[in-house]
This record gives C-alpha cells, sequence and structure tokens, in this order.
C-alpha cells in the first residue's frame, strides 16, 4: 500500500481509530505506527477529536475480582519474599529487587509478643505484613551489527514482561518508503517469529505477541521487508544480520 | 474523581514500578474504564477481561504516556477502547447483530441519562465543536461512523446493520471522516 500519499494516510489513520480498518491491515498499520512519526500524528488527531464521543458514559465500579486478577497478574513477576523489618522504604526495596539470589517466594506474618500482648488489653496485637518483590529474571540482550553498514540495534528482550525494546544507533541505509525492517525471533526449530519493525531512529518499545513461544536458546535476525512488515508473516527479503541473544547477568 | 494533574502524577509513579500508585491510579479511573468498555461490549464477562488486559498494558507502557498526547483519562479510555475493539474482532462471531432501528445509542452519549458531567468536564470544548461537525454530516454518514464508533463495527457488520452493500458502506464512512476532518480543522 502506498502509505506515502497524504489523503490516504489520514483516511487509514482514521478508520484506524474508529475500528472500520481492521485484520491484516489493522496489524500492518499498527507496526507502521511503531516506526512512523507522521502516522502516529495522524492518528493522535483522531484519537483527541473522537475522544469526546467516549467520555460520557456513567462511570461504573468493576467487581473487586478484577483488581485481584491485574495484582496477581503483575505479581507473578514480582512475588514475595519475607522481610524483617515493618516498612520497607523504597531504596530497601531495590536492594532486595537487585540481591538476586532471593529466589523463593513467601509471605510472612510476624506476631510479636503475641502472648505478652494477650496478657494486658491495649495496645492491641500488632501483626506485621511485609511483601517485598522477588527480582525478575534479567531481560535477553543482543547487539545487531549488519555488515557493511554502520547501523546496530541492541534489541532487550523480557518474556516476563511482554516487552521487547529496541534502540537504535547509526542509521540503516534504506528508502524508508518502500522498506521497511522487521525483527524476529529465531527457536531451536528455526522458525522465525516476527517480532514487529525496528524503529528507524531512536528508541521504540514493541509488545511481545501474546502466543509467541520463547525459545530457551534465541536467536534475533532482521529481515528487509516491504514497507509495513513482512505480507505473508515469515521473512520474505534478505535477512541482513543474525545473532544470538543471551540473558544478561 | 481524580483530578488530571493527579493522574499524571500516578501514571509517572506507575512507570516508575509504584505499585501502591497503580492501585490508586486504578481505583481513581477504572469505573470510567470500565463504563465505557460496558457501553461497547454490552457483556460484563467480556468488560471485565477487557479492563483486566487495559491495566496489564497500562502497567507495562505507563512510561509511554505523555502530557502531549492528551488528558491523562483521555489516553486511558483510548487504551481501553483498543482493546475493547481486540476483544470484539475475536468474539464478534459468536454474537449475532441487533436487528434495524434498535439502535441503542446512536446520540452522543452525553445526550443518555447516563450522562456524566465530571468525564465530560474533562474534555472542554471538544464535545461542543464534533457534535457540530457530526451534525452537519448526512444522515447515513453519521450513522456509520457512530455505529463503527459506539459498537466496533467492520465495514461488513455496518453493511449486514444498516442494510447497505458493502461498498456504500466504505464511502458513507469516508466521506464522513474526510468531512469531519475538514470541520474540525487541525
Amino acid at each position: 500500500m502506498k502509505y506515502a500519499q497524504p489523503k490516504l494516510k489520514q483516511m487509514l489513520a482514521a478508520e484506524y481509530v474508529l475500528g472500520t480498518l481492521h485484520g491484516r491491515a489493522r496489524q500492518r498499520f499498527a507496526r507502521l505506527l511503531q516506526t512512523r512519526a507522521d502516522l502516529r500524528a495522524e492518528v493522535r488527531y483522531w484519537e483527541q477529536r473522537l475522544a469526546a464521543l467516549q467520555s460520557g458514559f456513567k462511570p461504573v465500579a468493576p467487581r473487586e475480582v478484577v483488581w485481584a486478577a491485574i495484582q496477581r497478574e503483575i505479581e507473578s513477576g514480582a512475588r514475595v519474599v519475607p522481610l524483617r523489618t515493618g516498612k520497607a522504604p523504597a531504596g530497601r526495596l531495590r536492594f532486595w529487587q537487585a540481591w538476586s539470589a532471593v529466589a523463593t517466594a513467601a509471605s510472612v506474618v510476624l506476631a510479636f509478643g503475641l502472648y505478652r500482648e494477650m496478657q494486658r488489653p491495649p495496645p492491641p496485637v500488632q501483626i506485621v505484613r511485609i511483601e517485598v518483590p522477588v527480582p525478575q529474571p534479567m531481560p535477553y540482550v543482543a547487539l545487531l551489527q549488519p555488515s557493511g553498514s554502520r547501523a546496530q540495534w541492541l534489541v532487550t528482550l523480557s518474556p516476563e514482561r511482554r516487552l521487547v525494546r529496541v534502540s537504535e544507533m547509526g542509521e540503516f541505509p534504506m528508502d524508508t518508503a518502500r522498506e521497511s525492517l522487521e525483527l524476529w525471533v529465531i527457536g531451536e526449530d528455526g522458525k522465525p517469529h516476527s517480532l514487529g519493525l525496528l524503529p528507524m531512529k531512536g528508541e521504540g518499545d514493541m509488545p511481545m505477541p501474546r502466543d509467541m513461544p520463547m525459545p530457551k536458546k534465541p536467536a534475533l535476525a532482521v529481515s528487509r521487508e516491504p514497507v509495513g512488515g513482512s505480507p505473508t508473516g515469515q521473512p520474505t527479503g534478505p535477512v541482513i544480520v543474525v545473532t544470538p541473544a543471551q540473558r544478561a547477568s | 474523581m481524580a483530578d488530571a494533574e493527579q493522574l499524571v502524577r500516578l501514571l509517572s509513579a506507575t512507570a516508575a514500578g509504584d505499585q501502591a500508585a497503580f492501585r490508586r491510579l486504578y481505583e481513581a479511573s477504572s469505573a470510567h474504564l470500565f463504563g465505557l468498555l460496558l457501553r461497547i461490549l454490552q457483556r460484563r464477562d467480556w468488560a471485565e477481561e477487557a479492563l483486566q488486559d487495559c491495566y496489564l498494558k497500562v502497567w507495562q507502557k505507563a512510561d509511554t504516556y505523555s502530557p502531549d498526547k492528551g488528558a491523562p483519562l483521555t489516553w486511558l479510555m483510548t487504551v481501553a477502547r483498543y482493546r475493547a475493539l481486540d476483544l470484539l474482532r475475536m468474539k464478534r462471531p459468536e454474537v449475532e447483530l441487533p436487528e434495524e432501528g434498535e439502535d441503542s445509542s446512536l446520540a452522543f452519549a452525553d445526550d443518555s441519562s447516563g450522562a456524566d458531567p465530571e468525564a465530560r468536564a474533562v474534555e472542554g470544548e471538544g464535545i461542543g465543536r464534533l457534535q457540530r461537525c457530526m451534525d452537519g454530516l448526512p444522515d447515513e454518514q453519521r450513522r456509520s461512523v457512530l455505529l463503527a464508533y459506539y459498537e466496533g463495527y467492520t465495514h461488513q457488520e455496518l453493511a449486514q446493520r444498516m442494510n447497505a452493500p458493502l461498498g456504500t458502506i466504505k464511502s458513507w464512512v469516508r466521506r464522513g471522516l474526510q468531512r469531519l476532518r475538514e470541520c474540525l480543522g487541525e
């Protein structure tokens, strides 16, 4: 599709926000948004203009189970370990997060002098429950350097947070109106899975596809694709670099 | 309801990994997002699923919010609406489309009894302008745009719902959006 035409660009952005752009076309457009500031500006235009439509509904408090589920998910990456002080200041938390030897997860309930307290009425029993996040596994990191160019990409992959972060240094020479660079992760079976398009400049975050299995010894690859990424879901253009990714330590 | 400034602070603390701030952000905003999700998805179980996904996304991506992306509540609602659209695409085949003439709210949301003055205040004059521009659209263009926005219909579903050929629907949507853009300006 010719994303360079301003009218078409406007219309695709509008239909993306409205929701009538769907299926493959929507996915392609969403991937392009990662790299194209002009399209992001169009999308933002419509999001802000149409936002008035979504603002007038009566608020409805969701059931408590929804928060419980959210909390469970975010804590599955940050579980609880015992700590002895009553209140852990922020600096302390970071120390514990960084202390990677802590591996078990548990919460501890401390009853201070329960028996003694029971003998005399006030002050009441003091129960202190402390929850401290266990450090998350370190992300996979790879530095991708295609030969014959000064460009390099530092890719950080956090399967636990389902997040891919890419920082670009140097610029890969290509015609961005015609081509995109697509990032792939390759597992033991040799099958590439798309992680999305590389940002052309600076840094970008991409969500890891939900259903993507994380291989034990992943390699990362970049291929040249038509604008918007591979139309088939598999690399169609030349692969310019392949590098194994390792857990940072 | 929390004011915008407070939401911005909570979002930035959330981006730094502050779970307590995230909880307060949820408390201050979830009812607004849930109201919207219930309207679009029409089913409590789906709305709850979308709400959960939406806040997980916010937890991961809070650092991508910046005040130039608009009011914080607007940004959160936009994240929620996209999540609702994704969910509809996955689940819609299960659902029967309502018959022609059963439009539940083709008027602006704030015309209905569910109007919430606090949320409206966030948008300021945006509503008045959009309303004027919407009112200037031919009937079928306005209906296609609003049905797509509120019901998350695809062109195909709009064609079925509005009983018109697919090509006609596409051009109603496109012309409606084009006219809106001309009317709304930069």
